[in-house]
């Protein structure tokens, strides 16, 4: 009894920390333009923890969060402009909406595992990008909806950066929590598993088929909640949503190298990945390779990510 | 009508065939999740745009130099990154999307952003089949995708090395104790996986423009294709492959030409819902992943 | 002395399953491994031919230390290894098989050296354009065995031989290995579950039991051996 009671107390205060230091950030980077990136930063924590409970919970790889985070915002872009619905009406519609078809596409690939059901992700993403292009009446295709409306709170439009980021943290707190009770005690045997035999397939075992399903459609739902608040903030949505490159490219990133299966690894990589392009733009057209080389050695040298890696320093030290 | 969009599909699904068959190299043997695959058919076309295009050398000459700067790729890549990340798929799978990334942007500095064009050494008049038109160089695609093909079952089935090869594809350890020396072995397959995917690269690039970006549809198709006909499985690849190209073609010209991308995939999809190992699979073995 | 294997240990990962093992085969000697499952027969055989690193100790074959050579290297030093499972290639031919038995040969020595294990296995002529996937438990084993002389080893490694087979199948091969200690002077280290009958063919005999050896003796001893007896001639 005891033990538990210095675990939740431990994870609470973590939980705090974290929290606390997120508050700060937007007085550490304090220019407009660099909290203009700290709220894409939190809106890709929401989206990586899509991959995250995906892949930390069911074990499963999974390259097609994309078209989640598209599917999602292009739901709330149409009915907010489109048909004038109110924020949260077309918010709450188009989760919905996503979650039912990620619902779909897990059952259909589940029973197909591992690199089959990889390949079918990110297909999906392909298709969704291609319908995003293709379907000019709703879409508008190439060019995208603009004019989004941004966020309100209790009926004030927000306007400055600081109080988005404010709005948008508070979801993300909740996100991190509801990440703590999901995946916290799934999380540990899941990468005790992976870690022994070495390989993602040996995770496969762990969830029964239908908790897989649901984490899954929980993950994409998550991931279309994301792309509400991004098309709120970008206010406008475009094909490059769903792109591979744009897009899912960082999400990995962000899952891996800040630590998959941990709930502050994302975290950690959100913020990492929004800021170093930024920073690498002095190399101009280098800028790119340099970050292709630069995620190559991370995932050699930091093969669990960031969080784990410390974690295992701070363990050893005591 | 259906005639002339067979023939186009058979254009298209040579180089798919060619670009799979290396990719479940790597795969297959491996276990190398290769996701930058996609990008070493990119840089085989644009390593025929440099010594064609911007060298001027003679055709044969530029085709052989491609294939030789393949061979060095290939090289270079299983000594410096394949070497050490071989079996753990996730490792292996991030590198080479970081490799992904890499190679697409630093195309992209090298040879620029705008579509490129291969200048094509055959004449560009049609000629007719039938009710079917086709250029010189669409034939030559066919044809050389073929002779490709061929050589590379030769060497597999008849030399030494390609016995070799099989054995370690099979039974890793059993080749090891008739004294095959399997870091050889794994060099030649990037080798070969690599070079499939350039000359794809070379011989598409005839037909169709060239990006920076190409890999990327070309990584997609062939990751269905793999994953349908079964990693390793060779006959599966180039059957797969074909099946691809002639479906996109057929798709993009009865139903939709917009929407011709998703043809294949829609239809990976509906196989592996209902035969999750592949087509060509025997055993009931679940891909790892 | 041939082989020796001094204080070797070794693991898969973060499980330990060899703890100083010592073990001797000496020139033209047959010498038996037995003990229970899980107790790192396999693994040690594993070590000798050099696909499992070890963590401490030291294996030397005719003098030289091997336990850091690589595979290849091995086989050209002389030792060759009939692997558990048999490990046949299912789509190649019988006769492919025995070429790539030789790999390590030139081609000439190769085609002559096949004729001959025509000769030895008849059953093989038959089936030399064969796929091996097509032969049954029997048929395999001893095409695995024959590849394994192509090398012209000076010690085989045997995991395991009758692993599958009909008892009738069983003592045939075991037969086999007989034959080839006796008759071509290759050294033998043999694996088997099949205690009673690999302890009645050898000349020495190790009981291997939890990573280390328990008991080391004279074949004839221990086949005698009251405890080997009840622990071990069930199997």
């Amino acid at each position: 009894m005891d033990k538990k009671n210095i675990k939740i107390k431990r994870s609470s205060l973590t939980f705090l920390g974290w929290t606390t230091v997120l508050c700060i950030i937007p007085f550490v980077f304090s220019s407009d333009y660099s909290r203009h990136l700290c709220i894409n930063a939190l809106i890709y924590i929401m989206l990586a923890q899509g991959l995250n409970i995906c892949l930390g919970y069911c074990g499963q790889m999974s390259l097609g969060q994309a078209g989640f985070f598209a599917i999602g915002g292009y739901v709330f872009a149409i009915l907010t402009t489109k048909f004038g619905f109110f924020w949260w009406g077309s918010t709450i519609i188009a989760v919905i909406m996503t979650a039912l078809v990620g619902f779909l596409l897990a059952v259909i690939g589940m029973r197909a595992r591992g690199s089959a059901f990889i390949v079918i992700s990110i297909l999906f993403a392909r298709v969704v990008r291609l319908v995003a292009l293709n379907w000019t009446d709703m879409t508008n295709g190439q060019a995208g909806i603009l004019s989004i409306p941004r966020m309100a709170f209790f009926g004030n439009q927000l306007t400055s950066k600081l109080s988005i980021y404010y709005y948008v943290l508070i979801f993300v707190v909740i996100i991190q929590f509801l990440m703590e009770r999901i995946i916290d005690s799934k999380i540990g045997r899941a990468f005790v598993a992976v870690k022994q035999a070495d390989s993602l397939a040996a995770s496969l075992g762990i969830s029964p088929y239908h908790y897989s399903i649901a984490a899954f459609t929980i993950g994409a739902a998550v991931s279309a909640f994301a792309g509400c608040f991004h098309a709120s903030f970008a206010q406008m949505v475009s094909p490059e949503m769903a792109d591979f490159n744009n897009v899912m490219l960082y999400i990995i990133m962000m899952v891996v190298v800040g630590g998959r299966g941990t709930i502050w690894g994302p975290v950690v990589g959100a913020f990492l990945f929004t800021f170093l392009p930024e920073y690498l733009r002095f190399a101009d057209m280098l800028r790119m390779p340099i970050f292709g080389l630069i995620l190559i050695f991370l995932v050699l040298f930091v093969p669990d990510g960031f969080i784990p890696a410390f974690t295992k320093l701070t363990r050893k030290k005591k | 009508m259906f005639l002339q969009l067979l023939l186009n599909g058979i254009v298209l699904g040579s180089g798919y065939a060619l670009i799979s068959i290396g990719h479940t190299i790597i795969f297959g043997l491996m276990r190398v999740s290769n996701f930058a695959h996609g990008e070493f058919y990119m840089l085989g076309a644009y390593f025929a745009f440099t010594f064609l295009d911007l060298l001027g050398l003679p055709f044969a000459l530029a085709f052989f130099l491609t294939i030789v700067c393949g061979i060095i790729l290939g090289y270079l890549l299983n000594r410096l990154v394949f070497k050490y990340v071989r079996d753990d798929m996730t490792v292996n799978g991030l590198v080479t999307i970081g490799m992904s990334i890499f190679f697409t942007n630093l195309a992209q500095y090298i040879w620029g952003a705008q579509p490129k064009n291969l200048m094509s050494p055959f004449k560009s008049n049609t000629i007719f089949l039938g009710r079917v038109s086709v250029t010189p160089a669409r034939l030559f695609i066919i044809l050389a995708s073929a002779v490709s093909l061929f050589a590379f079952f030769c060497i597999i089935k008849y030399t030494k090395l390609g016995k070799a090869f099989r054995a370690t594809f099979q039974q890793r350890d059993a080749a090891r104790l008739v004294g095959i020396d399997s870091e050889r072995i794994y060099s030649v397959s990037t080798i070969l996986g690599t070079v499939m995917a350039c000359i794809a690269g070379a011989l598409l690039g005839l037909a169709y423009s060239l990006e920076p970006t190409m890999g990327a549809k070309a990584i997609s198709v062939s990751w269905a294709v793999v994953v349908a006909g079964g990693p390793g499985n060779f006959i599966g690849a180039i059957t797969i492959g074909l099946l691809m190209g002639i479906i996109e073609a057929l798709g993009g010209g009865y139903i939709s030409s917009a929407y011709k991308d998703a043809f294949p995939f829609i239809i990976l999809i509906l196989v592996l819902i209902f035969k999750p190992q592949g087509i060509f699979s025997k055993g009931g073995s679940r891909m790892n992943g | 002395m041939l082989l020796e294997l001094n204080d070797v240990h070794a693991a898969y990962g973060s499980t330990k399953v060899l703890n100083g093992v010592n073990l001797q085969v000496g020139e033209g000697s047959l010498v038996a491994m037995v003990g229970p499952n899980g107790a790192g027969k396999t693994t040690t055989l594993r070590t000798i031919c050099g696909l499992l690193p070890i963590l401490k100790g030291e294996i030397i074959f005719r003098g030289q230390r091997i336990d850091r050579m690589k595979s290849k290297d091995i086989v050209k030093a002389g030792i060759s290894h009939c692997p558990e499972g048999r490990q046949i290639w299912p789509t190649m031919t019988v006769a492919e098989h025995l070429e790539l038995g030789g790999y390590i040969n030139s081609s000439t020595t190769c085609k002559s050296d096949i004729d001959r294990m025509y000769e030895l296995f008849p059953i093989l002529k038959e089936r030399k354009k064969q796929l091996s996937g097509s032969l049954s438990g029997g048929e395999q084993q001893v095409l695995a065995v024959a590849r394994a002389l192509m090398s012209r080893p000076k010690l085989i490694l045997f995991d395991e031989p009758s692993l599958g087979l009909s008892p009738k199948l069983v003592s045939e091969i075991l037969m086999l290995v007989k034959k080839i200690n006796a008759e071509e002077g290759v050294s033998v280290l043999l694996v088997e579950q099949n205690a009673k009958m690999a302890l009645s063919i050898a000349n020495d005999g190790y009981v291997l039991e939890k990573g280390f050896v328990t008991m080391r003796d004279k074949a004839e001893k221990l086949r005698n051996n009251d405890y080997v007896k009840k622990a071990y001639f069930g199997m």
